[in-house]
C-alpha cells in the first residue's frame, strides 16, 4: 500500500521545507541586489505567475495521477523517455552530495557557537570568524591538488548530516519527512522572522534595506535581469528534480493541489524576502559600524559564516547570549539545508521504489552510504572550495533548466494538459482555466527555452577562455559529471521493471 | 531610506506575503 501525507499541513511544511534552501539565504538577496534592487521584484513576481506557479501545479497533479516520481512519469509518456526520469532523479543524488558539505558547515558553527556561548573562543571567535572557516574549509591550489587535505571536521559533521537524512527518510512519508517537517519548518519560520526583526533595528539597516530595495527601472529593459529573476524563481522552488512530482505521488485523491502549489510556491518566495530583509539589515549595519562594502564579504557563503557571526558579536554584550543568538542563527540554516536534503533523498528513492522490488529502508541506507562517499570528496579542501562550485554550475546550468524545459514540453503535448487541468480542478479551492494550458504549452517553455540557451551559451564561453587546471577541472567534474550522470541513468533504465508501470 | 525605496519594499512583502495570506485563508476556510 503506497504510503499518503496524513494530513494538508503535513504536506504543505514538507514541501516548503524542500523549496527552501541555503540558496534562498544567499543566494536571493544578491540576485535582487546585483538586478535593479527594487525593480527586480516586477520580474521576480512574473516569474513567479508565469513558471513557479504552473509548474509545481503541473508536478503535483502529475505526480498524484501516476501515484508516481520522475521515472515512471516519464515512462509513462513514452517507455523511451524513462532514461529522462533517471537523469532527472540523478540530478538530487549529485546535488545532496555537495549540499550535505555546506549543511555540514552549518552543524559545525552552530557547534562552535555553543561552545563560543561557554565562554572557549579558541574554537569559534565570533568577532573573526575568518579564521575558523579557514581552518574547518582550508585552501586548495587547484580542482587536482587533493593533497592539500581533507577538513576532519567536515567530514565528521556529514556523517551526523548523512544519519539525518538517512534515519528520516527511511521511516517513509508519514512517519518520517511529515513528522519532522512539522517540528523544523515552524521553528525555522520562528527563528527567521524573530531575526528579521531584530536585523531591521540595527543602526545601519536602512542604510542596508535602502541598497536591496532602492529601485533602477532601467536595468527591467536589460534581457539579464529577466534570465536571473526565473533562474532564481525556477533553482529556488526546487521544480524539475523530480522532487515535487514524487511529493505529489503521496498526496490523496481528495487532497488540493492548486492552493497547495500557491502556498508552497508563495511561502518560498516569502522566505526569500524575508532573507533579503534580514541579510540586508545586517550588511547595513556592518556597512555602518565596520567601514566595510556590501560585497565585502563576498554573495555566498561568506556572509552567512562571516558576515553574521561578526554582527551577531556585536549584538549584546553578553559573551553567552552572543553565543545561543549564533547558535539558533545556525540552527536555521541547518534545518533549511536539511529540509531540502530530505526531499531530494525522498526523491531519487520514490523513483526506484516505483520501479524495484527493494526495501524503503535498505534503499535509503544504500543511497545514504553513497551519498557520504560523494560528501566526502567535497570535504576535501580542493572539493570544497573548488570542484563544488563547478559540479553545482554545471547540474543548475545545463542540466536543471534543460530538464524543466523538456518536462514541461513533453507532459503538456503528450501527456496534455486538459487532463492535468481536470485533475488538478477536480480537489481544489481554486480553480485553473484555459490560461494555465497557455501558459504551460507556450510561455514556459519560451521564457526556460531562452534561460537554457543564455546559461549554455555563458557556460561555454568561461570554460573556452581558461586554461591549464581550470580548463580540465571543468572537463572533468563539470562535464564529466554530466556525463557519469547520463551513464548511470542509461545503465538504470536497461534495468527491467520489476513492478507494473 | 528613500521614498522609492521604502515604496518597493511594501509593494514586494506586500504582493508576496499578501498573495501567501490570501491563499492560507482560503485553505483555512475550506479544511
Amino acid at each position: 500500500m503506497r504510503d499518503t501525507w496524513s494530513s494538508r499541513s503535513g504536506f504543505l511544511l514538507s514541501a516548503i521545507g524542500a523549496a527552501i534552501g541555503l540558496g534562498n539565504l544567499w543566494r536571493f538577496p544578491f540576485q535582487a541586489y546585483k538586478n535593479g534592487g527594487g525593480a527586480f521584484f516586477f520580474p521576480y513576481f512574473i516569474a513567479l505567475i508565469t513558471c513557479a506557479i504552473p509548474l509545481m501545479i503541473m508536478e503535483y497533479s502529475y505526480g498524484r495521477l501516476l501515484r508516481g516520481g520522475s521515472i515512471k512519469a516519464f515512462a509513462k509518456l513514452n517507455k523511451k523517455f524513462e532514461v529522462i526520469g533517471w537523469v532527472q532523479v540523478m540530478v538530487p543524488v549529485v546535488v545532496m552530495m555537495f549540499y550535505s558539505a555546506i549543511i555540514s558547515i552549518s552543524f559545525i558553527f552552530m557547534i562552535g557557537s555553543l561552545s563560543y556561548a561557554f565562554g572557549n573562543t579558541s574554537f569559534l571567535d565570533m568577532t573573526n570568524p575568518g579564521e575558523f572557516m579557514t581552518m574547518v574549509t582550508g585552501s586548495a591550489n587547484n580542482a587536482f591538488d587533493f593533497k592539500s587535505g581533507i577538513s576532519l571536521y567536515m567530514l565528521c559533521a556529514v556523517v551526523i548530516v548523512w544519519i539525518f537524512n538517512c534515519t528520516i527518510v527511511k521511516n517513509g512519508i508519514s512517519s518520517g519527512i511529515e513528522k519532522v517537517s512539522k517540528i523544523f519548518i515552524p521553528l525555522l519560520m520562528i527563528l527567521i522572522i524573530a531575526f528579521m526583526v531584530k536585523a531591521i533595528t540595527l543602526d545601519g539597516a536602512a542604510l542596508g534595506l535602502n541598497a536591496l530595495f532602492e529601485p533602477d527601472f532601467s536595468k527591467i529593459l536589460d534581457p539579464k535581469v529577466w534570465i536571473s529573476a526565473y533562474s532564481q524563481v525556477f533553482f529556488s522552488t526546487t521544480l524539475a528534480v523530480g522532487v515535487m512530482i514524487a511529493y505529489g505521488s503521496y498526496l490523496k485523491d481528495n487532497d488540493d493541489i492548486i492552493n497547495n502549489s500557491l502556498i508552497t510556491v508563495f511561502s518560498n518566495a516569502s522566505f526569500d524576502i524575508i532573507a533579503g530583509i534580514t541579510v540586508f539589515s545586517t550588511l547595513g549595519f556592518l556597512v555602518q559600524s565596520q567601514g566595510v562594502d556590501f560585497e565585502s564579504f563576498g554573495t555566498g557563503a561568506g556572509v552567512a559564516f562571516i558576515a553574521f557571526p561578526i554582527a551577531i558579536s556585536t549584538m549584546s554584550s553578553s559573551v553567552f547570549v552572543q553565543g545561543i543568538l549564533g547558535f539558533l542563527f545556525f540552527l536555521c540554516m541547518f534545518i533549511a539545508g536539511i529540509s531540502s536534503s530530505i526531499s531530494m533523498v525522498e526523491a531519487f528513492s520514490t523513483a526506484v521504489l516505483d520501479k524495484f522490488n527493494i526495501d524503503r529502508k535498505r534503499l535509503v541506507k544504500i543511497v545514504s552510504i553513497v551519498g557520504f562517499v560523494g560528501s566526502a570528496l567535497f570535504s576535501t579542501y580542493a572539493g570544497f572550495n573548488i570542484i563544488l562550485d563547478i559540479v553545482d554550475s554545471y547540474v543548475a546550468n545545463y542540466i536543471i533548466a534543460t530538464l524543466g524545459l523538456v518536462e514541461v514540453i513533453a507532459i503538456s503535448y503528450i501527456f496534455k494538459t486538459e487532463k492535468l487541468r481536470d485533475e488538478a480542478n477536480r480537489s481544489s479551492d481554486f480553480k485553473i482555466g484555459i490560461w494555465w494550458d497557455i501558459l504551460l504549452k507556450v510561455v514556459t517553455p519560451i521564457l526556460l527555452g531562452v534561460t537554457v540557451v543564455l546559461n549554455f551559451i555563458t557556460a561555454t564561453a568561461s570554460v573556452t577562455k581558461m586554461s591549464g587546471a581550470d580548463f580540465w577541472a571543468n572537463i572533468v567534474f563539470g562535464y564529466g559529471v554530466l556525463v557519469l550522470m547520463i551513464g548511470v541513468s542509461i545503465i538504470f533504465y536497461k534495468k527491467p521493471w520489476k513492478k507494473e508501470l | 531610506m528613500s521614498i522609492s525605496a521604502l515604496i518597493m519594499m511594501f509593494v514586494s512583502v506586500f504582493t508576496i506575503v499578501g498573495g501567501l495570506i490570501v491563499c492560507l485563508r482560503v485553505a483555512l476556510k475550506n479544511r
